[in-house]
């Protein structure tokens, strides 16, 4: 047997891992990913999976649902660990298949595959308390340098893939392939777009208000606009309009649906291109930084938002279908945001988010789902529920008691 | 504290706050507060040291004895609350009482008879406002509307708010209901006000004419200033809004006052 066979085994019974197996693993990961492009070629059939976050036991399940790895290829869009408490069992199998199996498994990078990130979010803090040092986690860190941005699943008419979303920066494939990836996730810039932006419905445009976006507001306010960044930053115009903004009473409200009434809607659509013109500019790159086309990037001005996030953008339905015509994709799959559902398609099905973290940090009730692609780019969703921490004898790993917190 | 719960905390403390100041600002009469299962909470403090209302506020905290006792303890120690709550301070193991405060070690499941008589330092003439954050939710329902029930009876120019989960008839509130019950907590209420319109139900038909309720994400996105929302984001980063709207979405502040007086606040979400 392997010592990758054997990894395999140990941590399918929740062993520890010994810290010079980690170190052999991460070389050997670091030497396959080096290879691999930004924009790293995925054959179809391929089984396109989202967020886990440390929840080993879901990935387990995960595998099961979808078949084992390599009898089923597999497309990880990243966000491996953090939150769960199984990110390094999470990480260690991913890497073992990716070393056994180079060729069955891509594993993408997703904005937690950061050392900032996981500082904060729970990963750190594990392989300190399993190790004692954090020499595991600088190892893992290390690996998470060499992961590839995105993925391109078939020839003409695939999908693009890639954990959050897209970049004002970013026009076509090739612009990603000129990314210098091997560095930490940077705050700002293409990288760090693709890693962290969202899709947002409210930046959608209808029909008759697109043509006056294109020629008339966005010129204007695109002009006198230098995409000056402190600008962007002390811009307060997208503020929720409180001015008389008649909600309905509680008796009116249904069950956790807030005080929103249909009179207010418009004035929570916070990012909306018409409501506030010059809104998406926030979203601009200094142009001469971005090296994008100038008239191109105004007539998109308006598609994208500020992310609550505090990195990456929001993007509206204009950037995806024009990245998907440009770059002959029929589908952006992502992961990136919690889908209660397990996956939601969006702007006329152009782009998919795919969650695959059931009942997420243990409180959220969602669904997960994995995401099929064959070799006619026909999708095929595979739903799947959390495993019961309590299932007793026939538990695979033995489960630490999550403890959710509530606001009581 | 994990930063969801921080930021639920600062949501939870910040939105009642302006509740509480609307009530205390509605005019220069005197009020009192009666807050149940009071805990730790030191919002007393903060408003007993208000020169805006100085001699005009009177603030009343009922719990259980374990805890009243060991917020006698704090008051004790700490100079910053035994000055906050004025002069005339007396005190036992389990209470403290002042001209301006007391701490009542009761359990509220006590107070529901008729025959129960007002505790110490209640006045019944003045606008009083009740407040339950999380505790009501504890009792039976029949019990619950009993408590509130005697308030009622007892203060005519009550008002009331009271924060409590919501909406824990889906598939996250299941999984709270479970996570919980691992706890050993349960919330007996819950299934009775599941939902924004009965909690609102449920303050009318206590004869508070005028009552609202809002869920905390709401709240959050329109009664806080965004300049205020910003500062705490850029404290404790959150790399994502789904989970906290999520939690925001099951929570829920309902609040409500009879014939006597009407609540002046807050100016975006009033409406005929």
């Amino acid at each position: 047997m392997s010592l990758v066979d054997e990894t395999i085994e140990l941590l399918k019974s929740c062993s520890h891992v010994p810290e010079s197996v980690v170190k052999q693993l991460c070389y050997k990961a670091q030497e396959l990913l080096i290879e691999e492009g930004n924009v790293q070629l995925v054959h179809t059939p391929v089984t396109i999976c989202g967020d886990i976050h440390g929840q080993f036991h879901d990935l387990l399940t995960l595998f099961s649902i979808g078949g084992e790895c390599p009898t089923t290829s597999y497309l990880f869009l990243g966000d491996f660990v953090d939150r769960g408490f199984y990110s390094l069992e999470s990480f260690l199998l991913l890497l073992c298949l990716k070393v056994r199996y180079p060729d069955s498994i891509t594993l993408i990078r997703g904005n937690h595959e950061s050392r900032q990130i996981t500082s904060a979010y729970g990963f750190y803090d594990e392989c300190l308390r399993k190790y004692g040092s954090a020499s595991v986690w600088r190892l893992c860190c290390n690996v998470f340098d060499y992961l590839s941005l995105s993925a391109l699943v078939g020839g003409p008419g695939g999908v693009f893939c890639v954990h959050g979303g897209l970049s004002p920066a970013i026009q076509n494939l090739n612009e990603i392939r000129h990314i210098d990836r091997k560095q930490e996730v940077p705050h700002d810039g293409p990288m760090c777009d693709l890693l962290w932006s969202d899709p947002d419905d409210s930046l959608d445009m209808t029909n008759e208000n697109k043509d006056d976006i294109y020629d008339n507001e966005l010129n204007e306010n695109g002009n006198g606009h230098d995409a000056d960044e402190e600008d962007a930053g002390t811009n307060t115009n997208y503020r929720v309009n409180h001015a008389g903004s008649g909600n309905g009473t509680g008796s009116s409200g249904e069950s956790s649906e807030g005080m929103r009434s249909d009179s207010n809607s418009n004035d929570e659509d916070i990012y909306s291109p018409v409501s506030s013109p010059d809104i998406g500019l926030n979203g601009l790159y200094d142009l001469s930084k971005s090296g994008g086309n100038r008239s191109t990037l105004q007539s998109m001005a308006a598609s994208w938002g500020v992310s609550p996030r505090g990195a990456g953008y929001l993007f509206g339905s204009l950037p995806v279908h024009q990245f998907n015509h440009i770059n002959n994709t029929s589908l952006i799959a992502r992961a990136h945001q919690l889908v209660l559902e397990g996956y939601k398609e969006m702007f006329d099905n152009q782009l998919v988010t795919v969650w695959s973290a059931p009942n997420y940090c243990y409180r959220c009730g969602n669904v997960a789902a994995i995401l099929n692609i064959d070799d006619n780019y026909e999708r095929r969703y595979s739903i799947f529920h959390a495993q019961e921490a309590d299932q007793g004898t026939g538990q695979v790993v033995p489960t630490k008691r999550p403890v959710a917190e509530y606001f009581l | 504290m994990c930063r969801l719960t921080t930021q639920g905390t600062y949501i939870r403390v910040n939105s009642i706050d302006l509740l509480v100041e609307a009530f205390l600002n509605k005019d220069d009469s005197p009020k009192q507060i009666i807050s149940l299962g009071a805990g730790s909470d030191t919002r007393p403090f903060q408003l007993l040291t208000n020169e805006k209302y100085h001699n005009r506020l009177v603030y009343h905290e009922i719990d259980f004895p374990v805890s009243t006792s060991r917020k006698v303890a704090a008051i004790v120690a700490d100079p910053r609350f035994s000055s906050a709550i004025g002069t005339g301070i007396e005190k036992s193991e389990n209470e403290i009482h002042s001209e301006t405060y007391h701490l009542h070690a009761q359990d509220l499941r006590n107070i529901k008879s008729d025959s129960f008589e007002i505790l110490r330092g209640m006045d019944q003439s003045i606008d009083t406002l009740v407040i339950s954050e999380c505790c009501l939710c504890y009792l039976e329902p029949a019990e619950s509307a009993a408590v509130l029930s005697w308030f009622k009876s007892k203060f005519s120019r009550m008002g009331c708010i009271i924060y409590e989960p919501i909406g824990l008839d889906d598939q996250f509130g299941r999984v709270m209901i479970q996570n919980l019950a691992v706890r050993g907590i349960s919330l007996p209420t819950l299934n009775k006000y599941h939902s924004l319109r009965s909690q609102v139900e449920r303050l009318v038909a206590l004869g508070l004419e005028n009552s609202r309720a809002a869920d905390m994400e709401f709240i959050h996105d329109n009664w806080l200033s965004r300049e205020d929302n910003e500062r705490i984001d850029n404290l404790e980063f959150l790399d994502e809004r789904e989970e906290l709207n999520l939690l925001l979405r099951h929570y829920c502040i309902a609040w409500g006052s009879g014939q006597s007086w009407k609540w002046d606040f807050p100016e975006n979400s009033q409406q005929a």
